[in-house]
């Protein structure tokens, strides 16, 4: 490897000690097309002729040639005038004439070449092999590759690995950030930041990039506040993360730039409160999330927050390690927050055994949500809850959780389901049953029958883990618990009528409400249900041939069927409309199938 | 149906799935009927329920379900003497815990949606065939409560257990789309995967 002195690599020395700059044309945030001339630049202070070459994107020698005035090209006075030949490296920045000057007009080569470097930088290999050691590169070959990114020093020395890690970590962040379509401005004003920044880890490459992708739709007025808020407190991941929260927020988006700028001052003084002191990294992190939920920031979400990790001081340690966890997952929100409080203090809660407590635990921090976690509090208030094994207790809150947390399905049918189930008036109870199909692919779920909703033992993993989310998994805890409940809410009964069909075609139609969050079409109504509910092989089937037999009850199938398909069924067809081709119906299939009768929301 | 017989599968799912004798209702699977076996569901007349059992009533009035692990195996060696492909693939599909049920797609009409949306998808239905060795059969299976559609293949080793190997070629994906733009949480997760 090659060995550089300690001025003599991307890392340039200034006599200040202070922000040496490479690349850029004004301190930390480059200032494009900031000379006052296109044809002329200045050097600013440091600056050999080497690294105006490179900012400028030409080679030493075309630059010496266009400025015959320049004695030794290492020492050259600040605020020299220095001509600017035109570049050879880019045809896109390529507009100066053939005398060998930049023709005026031409600010937009200056940023232009700099994007060049940076990217071929940051893209390419390391800087630091290709950095002018002792000035001499020779062409635009090596010294092209220069950063634009200016270096504070604090008058340290830096290693070689440092310097070759700081570059590595900008190179990937550029291409992250590219790739995330963060604008150019951005994309420095944050290099710049974060190559002060140093161990530049990743966390801090990751909560940069977040935040100014977050940003990235931000008017630039707002933008630059942001990039400022940024600059002021990026040593801080907590405080960065706190950011992003806050300039996704719709509130902030629609903010005036004036009051986007009190918040942000408020969230800066606020964030630095000394309730803050003496909490953990954890800790201080949900604080702060919470400190930006529901903009804007106010010092109540501070004390209120601080309240709920205090209440967890009961916990085990890993207890409270889920805790924590969950409350970092919930992203600071406060009825999160609030629901988990009063979840550990509830004497039912305080119950459970040690290893109870943490199921529990783990699915409220599994699924971080304050809906979620009411639900799991209203599940232990349930005899029949906290007389299950701890399997089937894993099994009951994991189930109970991911319908609750569902963000797909349709709320209304999901959340009157919980309510017939958790409610405290209610007298149904989950059992959870062993089937002798209770692997891979069986088909059975579960079944209502009375006060009780058994559900397939076999499907639904004993463990503390989320629940892994498979065909079954959710099939069973999404679908099947509300079609099972409609039957409940509806009690009915197995029997050789329409009625009974249409129960079944009815439960099918909530539970798949519940798990899609729409009504079904008419051609999936036909394929996936109705198809099924005529085949003599299933279990309605059977029942439904049974009906049909009696032409009063057939009249109701064929009247159904018309409605499904537009089409008129009688007697004679209506085997062949079941098979029939959707493009073949009036409407395709497409329109939304008609609502059963009944309850079909589980209110 | 012998009265016999239909206690004794009536007894079976009561031990099975905790049913009332009383409650439980048997029809016979005429189509599967072997010379020597004949085939039977079950299921609750009163509670309203998406599955039946089934059971095999073998020589000497033996009846088999699937909470015997080999149940199929046992159906195959007995009764399964010229028997075609797809009665292959309706035994597995019935007895095989790993399956336990669906719909065998013994031909085109069974199912006209799914041969519809085999076509869309740039497939085509086949019927269940033997392989050429005769040790596996391949068939397609719907299963109505998830409307997922699997291409099974079983293959019996000599004197060994049934492997079921299921691939899914068909899900009727109907859920509701991620919207295009990323969510924070997406975003930090693309983040980490791009600093990775």
């Amino acid at each position: 490897m090659r060995k550089y002195g300690p001025c003599a690599s991307a890392l340039v020395c200034s006599e200040s000690g202070g922000y040496m700059k490479i690349g850029s044309s004004t301190g930390v945030v480059p200032d494009w097309g900031s000379s006052p001339d296109p044809a002329v630049t200045q050097t600013r202070t440091g600056e050999t002729l080497a690294l105006i070459a490179s900012r400028l994107g030409v080679s030493v020698e075309d630059l010496q040639r266009a400025n015959p005035q320049i004695g030794d090209p290492n020492k050259l006075t600040p605020g020299l005038e220095i001509r600017i030949p035109a570049p050879a490296i880019d045809d896109s920045a390529a507009s100066g004439e053939s005398d060998g000057t930049v023709s005026a007009g031409s600010k937009y080569m200056e940023s232009n070449v700099e994007a060049s470097l940076m990217k071929s930088l940051l893209s390419g290999g390391s800087p630091l092999d290709v950095m002018p050691g002792n000035n001499s590169a020779q062409g635009s070959g090596g010294i092209t590759q220069m950063p634009p990114v200016a270096v504070p020093l604090y008058g340290a020395q830096y290693s070689e690995q440092d310097k070759e890690e700081l570059s590595a970590g900008l190179r990937r962040t550029y291409q992250a950030a590219e790739h995330l379509g963060v604008s150019h401005d951005d994309i420095v004003a944050m290099l710049h930041t974060l190559a002060g920044n140093r161990p530049l880890t990743s966390e801090k490459m990751t909560g940069a990039l977040h935040l100014f992708f977050m940003a990235k739709d931000l008017a630039p007025a707002d933008r630059k506040l942001v990039g400022d808020a940024f600059k002021a407190s990026h040593t801080d991941p907590a405080y960065v993360a706190g950011l992003s929260k806050l300039v996704v927020d719709p509130k902030f988006a629609n903010a005036s730039t004036q009051v986007k700028k009190e918040w942000l001052e408020e969230f800066d003084g606020l964030s630095k409160s000394p309730e803050l002191k003496g909490l953990s990294p954890d800790e201080k992190s949900i604080v702060i999330q919470a400190l930006v939920s529901d903009p804007p920031p106010a010092a109540d979400k501070i004390s209120k927050t601080v309240a709920v990790l205090t209440s967890a001081k009961e916990l085990s340690p890993a207890d409270r390690k889920l805790f924590t966890d969950g409350l970092k997952a919930a992203g600071g929100d406060p009825a999160y927050a609030a629901s988990l409080k009063k979840l550990i203090e509830d004497p039912k809660f305080k119950g459970l055994k040690p290893a109870e407590k943490t199921a529990v635990l783990s699915q409220t921090k599994n699924y971080a949500d304050a809906q979620a976690v009411t639900n799991i509090d209203r599940l232990l208030q349930k005899n029949w809850f906290r007389a299950e094994s701890l399997d089937d207790k894993q099994r009951s809150l994991k189930t109970i959780a991911r319908l609750s947390q569902y963000p797909v399905g349709d709320k209304q049918v999901i959340n009157n389901t919980l309510d017939k189930l958790l409610g405290a008036s209610s007298s149904i109870k989950i059992e959870w049953k062993n089937y002798p199909d209770s692997v891979k692919h069986g088909t059975t779920y579960g079944e209502a029958d009375g006060n009780v909703l058994y559900l397939n033992k076999g499907k639904i993993p004993a463990n503390n883990d989320k629940l892994i989310e498979t065909d079954d998994t959710n099939h069973l805890a999404l679908n099947t618990t509300v079609h099972e409940m409609n039957h409940h809410i509806n009690n009915d009964k197995v029997a050789s009528t329409f009625h009974y069909f249409e129960a079944e075609y009815r439960a099918w139609y909530i539970g798949f409400k519940a798990e899609h969050g729409r009504a079904p079409t008419n051609e999936e109504a036909m394929d996936q249900r109705i198809s099924w509910q005529l085949n003599p092989d299933s279990v309605y089937g059977k029942y439904a041939a049974a009906a049909l037999k009696n032409p009063k009850e057939a009249q109701k199938f064929y009247d159904f069927l018309g409605s499904v398909t537009g089409m008129k069924v009688d007697a004679k067809n209506w085997k062949a409309v079941v098979k029939s081709d959707p493009a073949t119906w009036p409407d395709k299939g497409h329109s939304p199938a008609a609502a059963p009768s009944g309850n079909i929301d589980n209110h | 149906m012998d009265d016999k017989i239909q206690q004794k599968i009536a007894e079976a799912a009561r031990a099975e799935y905790g049913w009332k004798v009383e409650e439980v209702r048997t029809d016979e699977v005429e189509r599967l009927r072997r010379s020597s076996c004949s085939f039977y569901t079950a299921a609750n007349a009163v509670r309203p329920l998406s599955y039946q059992a089934n059971y095999a009533v073998l020589p000497g009035d033996e009846v088999i379900g699937i909470s015997d692990p080999d149940a199929a195996g046992k159906i195959l060696d007995t009764c399964s003497a010229g028997a075609r492909a797809d009665w292959w693939a309706e035994i597995i599909t019935r007895f095989h815990g790993d399956l336990s049920g669906g719909i065998v797609l013994a031909d085109e009409q069974v199912r006209p949606d799914i041969t519809r949306k085999l076509i869309q998808a740039g497939m085509k239905f086949t019927p269940p065939a033997f392989s050429d060795d005769k040790q596996s059969v391949s068939f397609l299976l719907l299963q109505p409560e998830t409307y997922i559609l699997y291409r099974v293949q079983a293959t019996r080793s000599a004197g060994g257990p049934i492997q079921v190997v299921t691939t899914k070629l068909l899900l009727n994906a109907t859920a509701a789309k991620p919207t295009s733009q990323l969510s924070p949480g997406d975003a930090m997760n693309s983040i980490r995967e791009m600093l990775r």
